[in-house]
């Protein structure tokens, strides 16, 4: 397994022991049991695994979104364990992105509106924000697109204005919950692709949960989760 | 950075509460606010009432009776002039003064009696210190007698009658009539003598209060003091301060200055029961209605609590993209606080049409009993002090009542939103 790497450098993102589990009635449903990851800088992490195996629990988790019942996680040396929900809000702002299997952009804001807000949110001004939003969306080809309203695009551009939206505020790390899961094979590549470019491009640190296979093949580490443990076939 | 987050909160408000997922000003929000509304215009408009009632009838005292009147209990007569110079160097705040004679007598007229009380006023001092000018609706303010051409009967002397009086018995400009004034035997007072004196309407006054209207004559001092044959005696001065509102402040100095021997009352002390339970009523009024704009708040704060289940997957997303628990707060009861102000000011204006169709039906149906009321038509009055304990009581209840909506909005985990998804 190649979810601890000998590597000199320091990781970006560092979860140890990460335990989740749910109540259900009296019995608890064990998710995530004792997982740790390395994750270093601008490199391409693909999680794979079957559904239910505890991919997108783990995604959450590192992403800040949901906490671990046992475990640390780490971002650059810094303890994300220890910041209060204000704290790690700001945190996500600055320093991550998201990109979901549904491209949850609302559907009452244009797209530049939608990819606008991550900075609107951060506090910059109206002005500023839309000429940033403008730029990346012209970075994933949908300039002519800014004024559309989320039910006038299709649903590759959809989560094309979703990796904007992810993008725009520069974040250090990239994480995608099945972003192919709702394309057909021919906007499924166009994301890929788009990931990859853009990946290239700006130096990102790329953690993807996917189950197709073609689109793993493409990463420079895939690791497989089953029953919320490593697997030990590794892809 | 507190700026830019307090200018994003509000823009994120605004954005969702007009185009949001949230849309709150869709019939459900329209419908959530509609009793806030009626609310507050029911409030507007009682407050515009009794602060008008309040005003009438403090116009109407001291129009009629002046700021503070000074009874002399001593009999012997004191030159006016000398006695009012006495008190503007007492206390400054004096004005100007008129003495006057107070008398109760009955008014005979084509074989009605009624008890009336004819007040003798000076016709060229009283100008500064009551306002009956204005009151004056038929005839003219005159009090001085018309001189009778040479070998003439003497005209009767010239009197003001309240309009209340004018009606029962039928008098208009010109007419004359009897005042009868019982007078006591220096030696048995059980025993009285008639003087029975004849006045000609001058003017009908409308007095502004029910009771003055029925019963207040006015005349001139010296046709007064004929009539009650009581020489060159006055019962005292009317003062006029230099504002109503420190007429008893004066009362109080000039009562210690002057000593036993005289009485002294404010406008306010004339109706002192009256004017205390307007106030109470006031109170009463405000806190009953504003139970009213509790319950609706609390519409308000349900119609967010729906759209709040309703924008699970938009706060969990807004909350990926690093919008704060805190500020998620902050935007809720914002959109909460946004609809109490949309609610409040829509309020103030279905609040003046109410009022405008108080005084037009006033005007047309006589809505208002002067018996039992006192006074037969009231001037709204609009408080600008009003309309702001309105507005803050208001919106301080809605910004409390959406406490709960944008508290549960703050807690909601951001994974839960975008697994409904």
């Amino acid at each position: 397994m190649e979810n601890i790497r000998q590597e000199t450098r320091p990781a970006l993102l560092q979860a140890k022991g990460i335990c989740k589990s749910y109540a259900l009635g009296a019995s608890e449903l064990q998710i995530l049991k004792d997982i740790s990851i390395e994750v270093f800088p601008g490199e391409t992490l693909c999680i794979v695994g079957a559904s239910g195996s505890g991919k997108s629990t783990l995604l959450h988790i590192l992403g800040t979104l949901d906490r671990a019942q046992h475990g640390v996680i780490g971002f650059a040396g810094q303890d994300l364990g220890a910041l209060s929900d204000e704290e790690l809000a700001r945190f996500r702002n600055q320093k991550m992105g998201f990109v979901f299997q549904s491209h949850h952009l609302l559907s009452e804001f244009s797209a530049l509106e939608n990819v606008a807000m991550p900075l609107r949110i951060a506090g910059l001004s109206a002005a500023e924000s839309l000429r940033q939003a403008q730029e990346y969306l012209a970075l994933v080809g949908l300039a002519d697109r800014a004024t559309h309203f989320p039910n006038q695009l299709s649903g590759g551009e959809l989560q094309r204005v979703a990796i904007a939206r992810a993008l725009v505020n520069r974040p250090q790390i990239l994480f995608a919950d099945e972003p192919t899961g709702n394309l057909d094979s021919k906007n499924s590549l166009i994301i890929q692709d788009l990931f990859f470019q853009l990946q290239s491009q700006t130096g990102l640190t790329l953690v993807v949960v996917t189950h197709d296979a073609q689109f793993a093949s493409r990463f420079s580490r895939v690791l497989r989760l089953s029953d919320g443990s490593w697997s030990n076939s590794a892809s | 950075m507190r700026w830019q987050a307090t200018r994003s909160n509000f823009w994120l408000a605004g954005r969702l509460l007009l185009t949001g997922p949230t849309r709150l000003f869709s019939m459900q929000g329209w419908i959530s606010i509609f009793g806030l509304i009626f609310g507050v215009a029911s409030l507007v408009a009682a407050m515009a009432v009794i602060t008008g009632f309040q005003a009438t009838l403090r116009r109407s005292v001291i129009d009629v009776t002046g700021h503070l009147q000074i009874f002399k209990l001593d009999p012997t007569p004191e030159p006016w002039q000398e006695f009012f110079s006495r008190l503007k160097r007492l206390d400054s705040r004096v004005l100007a003064g008129t003495r006057f004679v107070m008398v109760e007598g009955v008014l005979a007229h084509k074989g009605k009696l009624n008890g009336v009380l004819v007040e003798g006023l000076d016709p060229v001092a009283v100008g500064p210190v009551l306002d009956l000018q204005n009151r004056i609706i038929e005839g003219a303010f005159n009090l001085q007698p018309q001189q009778a051409a040479s070998g003439a009967p003497a005209e009767s002397p010239p009197a003001l009658i309240g309009k209340g009086i004018a009606q029962n018995f039928k008098l208009h400009v010109g007419d004359e009539f009897r005042l009868v004034v019982p007078a006591g035997q220096e030696v048995d007072v059980s025993q009285f003598r008639r003087h029975v004196g004849t006045f000609r309407v001058a003017g009908v006054l409308d007095l502004g209060k029910y009771d003055y209207d029925q019963r207040w004559i006015v005349t001139s001092l010296k046709a007064a003091q004929d009539w009650a044959q009581i020489g060159s005696r006055y019962s005292g001065l009317i003062l006029k301060t230099e504002d109503a509102n420190q007429a008893r402040g004066v009362q109080m100095h000039l009562a210690g200055e002057l000593g036993s021997g005289y009485r002294l009352r404010d406008w306010r002390e004339v109706n002192e029961n009256l004017l205390e339970a307007i106030d109470i009523e006031k109170v009463v009024i405000f806190f009953v209605i504003f139970i009213i704009v509790i319950a609706a708040a609390f519409n308000v704060a349900s119609a967010l609590y729906v759209n709040v289940v309703r924008s699970t997957p938009a706060i969990s997303l807004l909350k990926t993209l690093g919008l704060s628990p805190k500020r998620v707060s902050v935007v809720f009861s914002l959109q909460g606080l946004l609809l109490g102000v949309c609610g409040t000011l829509l309020g103030f204006l279905l609040g003046l049409l109410f009022c405008a169709g108080f005084v037009f039906l006033q005007s047309e149906f006589g809505l208002i009993q002067g018996s039992v009321y006192k006074i037969d038509y009231i001037e709204l009055k609009i408080q600008w002090t009003d309309w702001l304990i309105i507005f803050t009581a208001t919106n301080l209840i809605c910004w409390l009542a959406t406490w709960a909506p944008a508290n549960r909005a703050a807690r909601l985990s951001p994974v839960e939103g975008l697994r409904q998804e």
